[in-house]
């Protein structure tokens, strides 16, 4: 699905993500944990093509195709979905509105007519309940009050609606209360599928008891330090990351 | 007794002229063309009045100054003259409330050189709940004539009305000097929707609002590329427990020229003041915004606002942003800002990462911009939601 090569990414000309390496296959879901700031938000942003986010040099193959210069709408297109970490709140924007102008670009994209208005709204209404939302959040602009887990329900929403093959999802499950992790989690679980790809980047490993992640990977200042299985998650969490801090590593 | 007025308006003006650019308050905008200007008085005949006018509401033309429909009437709650030599003296009394002895080049060429005015007053304790639309329209005036449409309406207690003023131009130029008065008794309410898209004329509007106690006022303005705007707002508040909120929105394209000036007086206490300008400039459109909340010594308990966006879509575009205060009592809650700047970047990735393309996205974020004015007024009568949209999309 997605292929890393040497990857290395910068912020105005400070190096953030160096010699990045990972690759997944379809329908496998990797996490990506480590502490603040070692670059896991830059990197789903440069996955996503956000302009701030320069890459030095590197590549990355998305379904067979170097995607290092492809425009932010051009990866969506194809099947690239960014949860954010912070959704971005537009007042003055419904979110019924933003919801039907994503699915129709898509959909233009794809060489498909727009969707008939009906049709739309039968869809998301039906996608409302599996994340936990009622019917007023559409109706509201995009983000604006949202309660944190709110704003994160409404990304999982868009992912319903824009259906990716690959879903980057960005400390999707931070500030949630128990239950809505249940459904989130119960969310993402019942749209995976075997052609499906997730990376998922989280602080708990809570949200992996349900979702089986394929491979665990820690980066610390940029670069990826260890990988293992889901019970890294486990360790990760209790012990924290002093243990792995790359000088210890190399010795 | 009007020309009693009018002869004194002429006496001022030819002492006080237009205001020119050494004068801080019109160091941005030249008003040669309007003193050189000569007021129109030919007659051309206008058939097209009936496109303009919209079902269930009452509509009235005024056109190149003078008011079209040419009886007064009176309906249930509402009456509507036109200022003539059949003026009462009663009503001309109240005609010459807000801006007589002010000592104001433009209002006085105004004064003394307007043919016709509209003088609407609502009843005491009256709802009155059908829309006045009133249009302002210019049609065959040459480049170097000008013209004076005068308004001035009365709410008296308790009553209520809603306005809707379109200014147009039928595609001539010239120039046009508007005046509005608008006298707010206790306990009135009004709301005003005005759509100037005059946008081949030179004007100057001069509007005049005066709150008595408990009264309130929502007022919006929106504007669309005026070859050159200029716009005097002054709102007195000489009662307690008012209320308002004004919007103006600002949309420039090519070479327009659009100048705000705003004066919010606080000449009593406990009243909620709130003023939004919003501007999107594309083009080498320039823009200028200056106002100035002024509370007075005994105005405690004020509660007042300015704001100025502005949003730049074109490396030629312009704006120059100046909210005031002057606070003369302590105990007052004030608050104004400017911010000034593009349509934002991670906004606009969020929309783009949704797959919706760079034109569209910065489209809706545009619209978005603007909504924040719109969402707040009721203004479908006049489709301005639609126009705003088609500016937009330059269509
Ligand atoms: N937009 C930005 N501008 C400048 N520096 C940034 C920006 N985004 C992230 N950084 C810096 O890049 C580093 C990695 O940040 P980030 O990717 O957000 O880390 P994480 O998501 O792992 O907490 C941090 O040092 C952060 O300060
Ligand atoms: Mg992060």
């Amino acid at each position: 699905m997605i292929l890393f090569k040497d990857l290395k990414v910068k912020i105005d000309d400070k190096m953030i993500i160096n010699n990045f390496n990972l690759e997944v296959s379809p329908g496998e879901l990797h996490v990506i944990m480590g502490p603040n700031g070692s670059g896991k938000s830059t990197l789903a942003y440069t996955i996503a093509g956000h302009p701030k986010y320069s890459i030095e040099s590197g590549e990355i193959i998305y379904k067979k195709e170097l995607i290092n210069d492809m425009s932010p709408e051009e990866r969506s297109g194809n099947g690239i979905f960014l949860s954010l970490q912070y959704p971005i709140s537009i007042p003055g924007v419904k979110n019924i509105y933003f919801l039907k102008s994503a699915i129709n670009s898509l959909r233009k994209f794809q060489g498909k007519d727009e969707i008939d208005t009906i049709d739309f709204l039968k869809l998301v209404r039906g996608l409302l309940p599996l994340v936990g939302l009622d019917e007023s959040f559409l109706h509201r602009s995009v983000n604006d009050g949202f309660s944190g887990g709110e704003k994160k329900r409404n990304e999982i929403l868009q992912m319903l609606v824009l259906k990716p093959d690959l879903s980057i999802l960005d400390e999707t499950d931070s500030g949630l209360d128990i239950d809505a992790l249940k459904i989130i989690a119960e969310g993402i679980k019942n749209y995976r599928n075997e052609k499906r790809s997730f990376i998922l980047i989280t602080h708990h490993h809570r949200i992996l008891d349900s979702l089986k992640p394929d491979r665990v990977h820690i980066l610390i200042d940029g670069e990826i330090v260890l990988s293992g299985g889901a019970e890294l998650a486990n360790k990760l969490e209790k012990e924290g990351y002093g243990w792995l801090r790359k000088k210890d590593l190399n010795d | 007794m009007i020309n009693n007025i009018q002869n004194k308006a002429k006496q001022s003006f030819i002492e006080l002229g237009y205001p020119d650019r050494k004068s801080e308050d019109w160091k941005y905008t030249n008003t040669d063309k309007f003193s050189q200007c000569i007021p129109y008085n030919r007659d051309i005949p206008f058939n097209d009045s009936d496109s303009f006018l919209i079902d269930d509401s009452i509509n009235i033309i005024i056109y190149n100054g003078s008011v079209l429909n040419n009886h007064n009437y009176k309906i249930d709650g509402l009456t509507i003259i036109h200022l003539d030599e059949s003026l009462s003296k009663e009503s001309l009394k109240n005609f010459s409330k807000i801006v007589t002895n002010n000592k104001n080049g433009v209002v006085a060429h105004n004064t003394a050189e307007f043919t016709d005015a509209l003088h609407i007053s609502i009843d005491k304790n009256f709802d009155f709940n059908i829309p006045i639309n009133i249009i302002e329209i210019s049609s065959g005036l040459r480049d170097n004539e000008i013209v004076f449409p005068r308004i001035y309406v009365h709410l008296e207690n308790s009553s209520y009305a809603k306005i809707f003023i379109r200014k147009l131009d039928d595609n001539s130029c010239g120039c046009t000097n508007f005046l509005s008065e608008f006298y707010c008794e206790d306990s009135s309410s009004i709301e005003i929707v005005y759509l100037n898209e005059a946008k081949n004329q030179k004007s100057i509007d001069s509007l005049y609002f005066e709150q008595e106690d408990n009264s309130q006022i929502k007022f919006l303005s929106t504007s669309f590329g005026n070859d050159l705007y200029r716009s005097n707002i002054n709102v007195d508040i000489n009662g307690n427990n008012c209320f308002n909120d004004f919007g103006v929105l600002i949309l420039g394209d090519r070479k327009s020229h659009t100048d705000f000036h705003v004066n919010m007086n606080h000449n009593k206490g406990n009243s909620v003041s709130n003023f939004l300008c919003r501007s999107m400039l594309r083009d080498r459109a320039k823009g200028y915004f200056n106002g100035k909340i002024f509370v007075k010594e005994y105005a405690s308990l004020t509660d007042a606002s300015l704001n100025n966006n502005n949003l730049l879509l074109s490396n030629d575009s312009s704006m120059q942003s100046n909210p005031q205060l002057e606070i003369n009592n302590e105990d007052v809650k004030c608050a104004h800002g400017s911010t000034t700047g593009n349509l934002d970047q991670d906004s606009l990735f969020y929309l783009l990462s949704r797959s919706i393309t760079q034109s569209q996205a910065e489209q809706i974020l545009i619209k978005a911009f603007a909504n924040k004015l719109l969402d707040m007024h009721n203004c479908k009568l006049l489709s301005i939601d639609q126009k705003v949209q088609n500016w937009i999309e330059q269509k």
